[in-house]
């Protein structure tokens, strides 16, 4: 028994020493993998909130070649880690070769902190002609400059938009929307609009959105857009797509066997057209507007089918809104020479209201105080969008100082005895500004 | 002889728990930090798709030699003028005759709506500028003569 218990005793002993070297062995190893996997954590940490930027300016000259020969890159930490401002914190590779020549120089303070900038001169002797990308890497965040060497600079234009659309149409324009077209080197500067394939742009835009104007009622048009990149490199036209204008507003006549259609292709101009059944030789439109002398036109011959464009309302200016016309045409069949009756029409000229209202009349001004003054002056009428408000000026200042809907303002905030001269104008709802009403000139007090 | 083996599979018992410990402290720690560089992470993500400026106007007067940089805060988020830098033909610029928000030369704030200006003196007239805000959101003009 007693055996035993001694030889139990031994194995006891050493399978307690055997345990306990098995779990200091495991505690060992796991407090090493604690360590480890505690600077794991931080190094990821660190990975995730570091994020730097290189801000050159793609445009500009990034390589100075007839002076130190470095390449010259401002890098920004836009990450929330602070970086180590130390060349050694910063891997740089120029044309996948690393560099070790590399000078790092805070520029704002003495470190990287987040939001900071630090110059990066990077030395490359005698880089040859072309294009070079150089490469930084700062824990494990990735960032790329492609640039060119001397003579080549930006020679390859942009893609081509995309998705050319017609959003709108009105009867003298048409309204564009593209997606953005792409230029790797120095970026999309504008775009070129082009109607009807024409060579040169109708319109330029710095959006991918534009209007073209200034076209004629009921016309299809064929719009293009091209990208322009910094150089100056234009890139494949998009389109052309296809959109009309709007119809104007018009009316239509008939007689025996003829029908005449009047148009309205733009905001001054008035379009008669007459067809007859048995194709008249010649037909004459005769028309006078707002009472005036008859002006009498042969029509243009299409086969049978005669228009004329009318744009001079008698006094060489081309029709407004609301201008009464009053039209007939004499025309031949058969060598027998007709007339028809006499028809009126208004014309309603659109939307487009370009005549300024008139002046405002009777300016007044009285003293009320040291830094104020009243003015008071008669209303202005605008037979089109009417008058929306008032511009008052200041000692002839280039912009209003006081807007008012009113027919009456108080100036404020004047200098005291200083003598002040007023002129007020009026502005339509169009934008139109008339001329400037007589000046009045009224004395602070003091 | 069964006495023996549960004490020393206890001390095993014991080490391994102790161990457990150790490792999920130090796992849940790291896990804890890479969440919180993540989140972070995200939420710069998100001031940077928030952030917009334009360039509205870069004139280089010659009789002066000096260059006004008009940008606007188009974006919805605040910027700080140390943040934003400019840089005319790739040169840093950080010596300004004038950098103000609105006409408020004092404040270092530069909120959406309002106009940032610098005025620069440069001896040659730069052909390009460039404007960095904070998140590394940029614009760049052609400068013109005036």
């Amino acid at each position: 028994m007693a055996s035993v218990s001694a030889s139990h005793l031994v194995i006891f002993v050493a399978s307690v020493l055997v345990a306990a070297s098995v779990a200091g062995t495991l505690t060992n190893t796991v407090g090493e993998l604690r360590g480890s996997v505690g600077e794991l954590g931080l190094d990821v940490n660190r990975d995730v909130q570091t994020d730097i930027e290189i801000i050159n300016d793609r445009g500009s000259t990034v390589y100075n070649r007839s002076g130190d020969e470095n390449v010259t890159l401002y890098v920004k930490n836009t990450g929330a880690e602070r970086l180590p401002a130390d060349s050694d914190a910063i891997d740089v590779y120029l044309d996948d070769t690393f560099v070790d020549a590399v000078q790092l120089t805070p520029l704002e303070g003495d470190d990287w902190r987040p939001n900071s900038v630090v110059r990066l001169d990077v030395s490359a002797p005698d880089l040859g002609d072309g294009f070079h990308q150089i490469r930084l890497l700062v824990n494990g965040d990735e960032e790329f400059l492609t640039f060119g060497v001397g003579a080549v600079v930006d020679e390859t234009p942009p893609t081509e938009p995309q998705n050319l659309t017609v959003t709108a149409t009105s009867t003298g324009s048409i309204d564009l929307s593209w997606d953005p077209a792409s230029d790797d080197e120095t970026g999309v500067h504008h775009y070129n609009v082009y109607v009807n394939g024409s060579s040169t742009p109708s319109v330029q835009s710095r959006d991918t959105t534009a209007v073209v104007s200034e076209l004629s009622a009921d016309t299809s048009y064929d719009v293009e857009v091209s990208a322009v990149d910094y150089a100056g490199n234009e890139g494949p036209r998009a389109g052309p797509v296809t959109a009309t204008t709007d119809a104007g507003a018009g009316d239509t006549v008939s007689g025996e066997n003829w029908t005449a259609t009047l148009t309205e292709v733009n905001s001054s101009a008035l379009e008669f057209a007459f067809d007859h059944d048995e194709d008249a030789t010649w037909v004459d439109v005769h028309y006078s507007v707002n009472g005036g002398a008859f002006q009498s036109h042969r029509m243009e011959d299409h086969g049978g089918y005669h228009t004329y464009t009318a744009t001079d309302t008698g006094d060489g200016t081309g029709f407004s809104s609301g201008d009464d016309v009053e039209y007939y045409f004499t025309y031949e069949i058969d060598a027998v020479a007709n007339d028809t009756d006499q028809y009126f029409y208004t014309f309603e000229g659109g939307s487009a209201d370009d005549t300024a209202p008139t002046e405002p009349t009777n300016l007044t001004g009285s003293t009320v105080s040291e830094t104020e003054i009243d003015l008071d002056w008669d209303a202005s009428t605008d037979d089109e969008s009417g008058v929306d408000h008032y511009n008052v000026y200041i000692d002839g200042k280039e912009y209003p100082s006081v807007q008012t809907e009113n027919t009456s303002v108080t100036v404020g905030k004047l200098d005291s005895g200083t003598t002040y001269s007023f002129t007020v104008t009026a502005v339509d709802a169009a934008g139109n500004e008339s001329p400037e009403s007589d000046s009045t000139e009224v004395r602070t007090d003091g | 002889m069964g006495f023996s083996v549960s004490a020393s599979a206890a001390i095993i018992f014991a080490a391994m728990f102790i161990a457990f410990g150790m490792f999920y402290t130090a796992s849940a720690n790291s896990a804890e930090m890479v969440n919180d560089a993540r989140v972070a992470a995200e939420d710069d993500l998100l001031t940077q798709q928030n952030t917009a400026i334009e360039i509205t106007d870069a004139v280089y007067n010659t009789t002066t030699d000096r260059l006004t940089v008009t940008v606007n805060n188009t974006g919805g988020t605040q910027l700080t003028l140390s943040d934003t830098d400019l840089l005319a033909d790739n040169r840093y610029q950080s010596e300004f005759v004038r950098r103000s928000v609105n006409g408020d030369e004092m404040t270092g704030l530069w909120l959406p709506g309002e106009q940032l200006r610098y005025v620069v003196e440069v001896s040659n007239q730069p052909d390009r500028v460039k404007v960095v805000a904070g998140s590394g959101v940029a614009a760049t003009e052609v400068v013109r003569r005036g």
